[in-house]
């Protein structure tokens, strides 16, 4: 006989099931979780089962972003006319992000915390490293490609930033390691499909800090102060429009957007820092970047390390290929 | 208290890797354990849509996408400390989602109160029979939303867990680290609450009572109505 159960049962059953960006969240979320247990340098077929991580002590709060690789990384990908959207690869040049890094880390050394973000890339994207400074991001040709990245996770301390490419199935692909060396920024790469690794050196170490934005418009310009100061500028020309608030990480966080919304940035309104980030290409493939901020402590730094896993081979550092110049600003 | 709980759980995780290991042996998803990332992975693949759906049910989609990223978030996190021998793998994934869904108080009842306030609109399609269901379920979501917002919280996520997630009082106890005792009377309040603002509403037609809903009132369920099908 029919209860009260079974009109319960019947109530939103049209809930439907989760859709792709939900499958995408979750995949994302479970990268980071494993990410956040995995000991550096350790390869993709490791297994630390016992291990049960410290709760994360999530300090959402402050800070710029060291993801300014990740996040422009797939703006060459999604800005119409890039080149990884005519089909012949984004060649995406690190030394403007690796600036963006540098000022990210000099906002992070003055409040001397921990950076951290995760990008999801959109289905059927490659990432690979092209030079010791270099990524380049393009739609995959195949779904065996060894380069198909799906997660990009990024920590960031000081002067130091890693990143951790992981694929659809969590298993890690790369790992590049910024860091300086006695006045030159040098990269360390380990490419876990390959078993190898190389070193290399990019240029000397960028100035911290830089020019405040006296332009606004597209794009992400981290000058002196960071994030907040670049947020406020944005504001003040009217760039951004606020949109709704959402309840992201446990902040009440505030959507900015712009760009008809392809871009929107989803800011802590206490401390004008980003919370989550999304930017969209028309009708396109959009990249999610969320971020969070940690005090230091061994567990985190321990991110931030690159040990080379026994048994890999030293290789030299993948050179610039020839071929179209890359877009502007990238 | 601290230690020994993890000196146990890394105990049971080297067991476990080594039962995985053994060629053959490896447990199905939903039955074994989950610390091997194989194993996860297809835990993963086999429970997140009906996890999403419990939780999209109750906060909705928008803020779903999140709770259920962090539910299988925490749940590799933990995945050391799940043990199959007190709890299934959903009924686990379940109370992780349940205690997430608890930080969402306000999200949820917000969603109650509008349900509560609004009858959907009703797809009039299809056969005489298919659309009385639908008007008739239509009608019943106002009263059952006003019921959901009114039970406690505690109530509420007992009795969810029973109707929506269909898990078992022992398996509901063992989530909410509550006694079967005690899910048993809290299941029996929030029925009895929900019966209480489902009113004139009768199960054995299938339809209320009262003047709400005239043609099926005539006959029963779908009885006033030509099917032309």
């Amino acid at each position: 006989m029919p209860d009260e159960l079974d009109a319960l049962q019947r109530f939103r059953d049209e809930t439907p099931g989760p859709s792709t960006d939900a499958w995408n969240r979750a995949r994302a979320a479970i990268a980071a979780a494993r990410a956040e247990e995995e000991p550096a340098g350790r390869g993709p077929g490791h297994r630390s089962p016992g291990r049960i991580p410290r709760q994360r002590q999530v300090l959402w709060m402050v800070t710029a972003a060291a993801v300014a690789a990740a996040v422009a990384g797939l703006l060459a990908v999604l800005l119409p006319g890039s080149l990884a959207s005519r089909g012949t690869g984004g060649q995406i040049k690190t030394t403007a992000f690796v600036t963006h890094v540098e000022h990210a880390l000099s906002e992070l050394g003055r409040r001397n915390l921990v950076g951290y973000a995760r990008s999801v890339y959109p289905p059927g994207y490659s990432a690979e490293p092209v030079s010791p400074g270099g990524l380049r991001v393009f739609p995959s040709t195949g779904a065996g490609s060894p380069w198909n990245v799906r997660y990009l996770v990024v920590w960031a301390y000081q002067r130091v930033s890693k990143e951790s490419a992981y694929s659809a199935a969590g298993y890690r692909v790369f790992d590049l390691r910024f860091a300086p060396a006695g006045g030159t920024l040098t990269s360390t790469g380990v490419i876990y499909h390959s078993r190898t690794w190389w070193r290399g050196a990019i240029g000397p170490v960028p100035v911290q800090g830089g020019p405040a934005p006296t332009q606004c418009g597209p794009g992400i310009r981290l000058g002196t102060g960071g994030w907040p100061t670049f947020i406020r500028y944005e504001l003040s020309c009217g760039e951004f429009t606020k949109g709704g608030q959402r309840r992201i990480g446990g902040i009440e966080a505030i959507q900015l957007t712009r760009n008809g919304g392809r871009e929107a940035i989803w800011v802590n309104p206490r401390t004008y820092l980003p919370v989550r980030t999304v930017f969209a290409a028309p009708g396109g493939p959009q990249l999610q970047t969320d971020f969070g901020w940690f005090t230091p402590t061994q567990a985190r730094l321990a991110h931030l390390r690159l040990l080379v896993p026994p048994g890999f081979r030293q290789v030299a550092p993948p050179e610039q290929p020839s071929g179209p110049p890359p877009p502007p600003g990238r | 208290m601290l230690s020994r709980t993890r000196q146990n759980s890394w105990e049971r995780a080297g067991a476990a890797e080594q039962y995985i290991g053994m060629e053959g042996a490896q447990p199905a998803a939903g039955s074994g354990r989950i610390v091997d990332a194989a194993d996860f992975e297809a835990a993963f693949q086999q429970h997140f849509p009906p996890v999403y759906r419990f939780i999209a049910r109750r906060v909705g989609p928008a803020l779903a996408e999140d709770l259920a990223a962090e539910t299988f978030a925490t749940a590799y996190r933990r995945r050391a400390t799940f043990d199959p021998g007190r709890a299934s793998l959903r009924s686990w994934l379940y109370g992780i989602a349940t205690n997430l869904v608890r930080n969402h108080w306000r999200a949820e009842q917000h969603l109650l109160a509008l349900d509560a306030r609004l009858v959907p609109e009703v797809d009039l399609s299809g056969s005489p029979a298919a659309a009385d269901e639908r008007i008739t379920a239509a009608m019943l979501a106002p009263r059952l939303a006003a019921g959901l917002a009114q039970i406690t919280r505690d109530q509420r996520d007992v009795l969810l867990l029973s109707a929506w997630a269909e898990l078992s009082h022992e398996e509901i106890a063992a989530v909410l680290g509550i006694a079967p005792g005690t899910v048993r009377s809290r299941l029996s309040r929030a029925r009895a609450a929900l019966r209480e603002h489902l009113g004139d509403f009768n199960f054995d037609l299938w339809t209320f009572d009262g003047p709400q809903i005239g043609p099926a009132r005539e006959g029963g369920r779908g009885g006033g109505w030509v099917d032309h099908a």
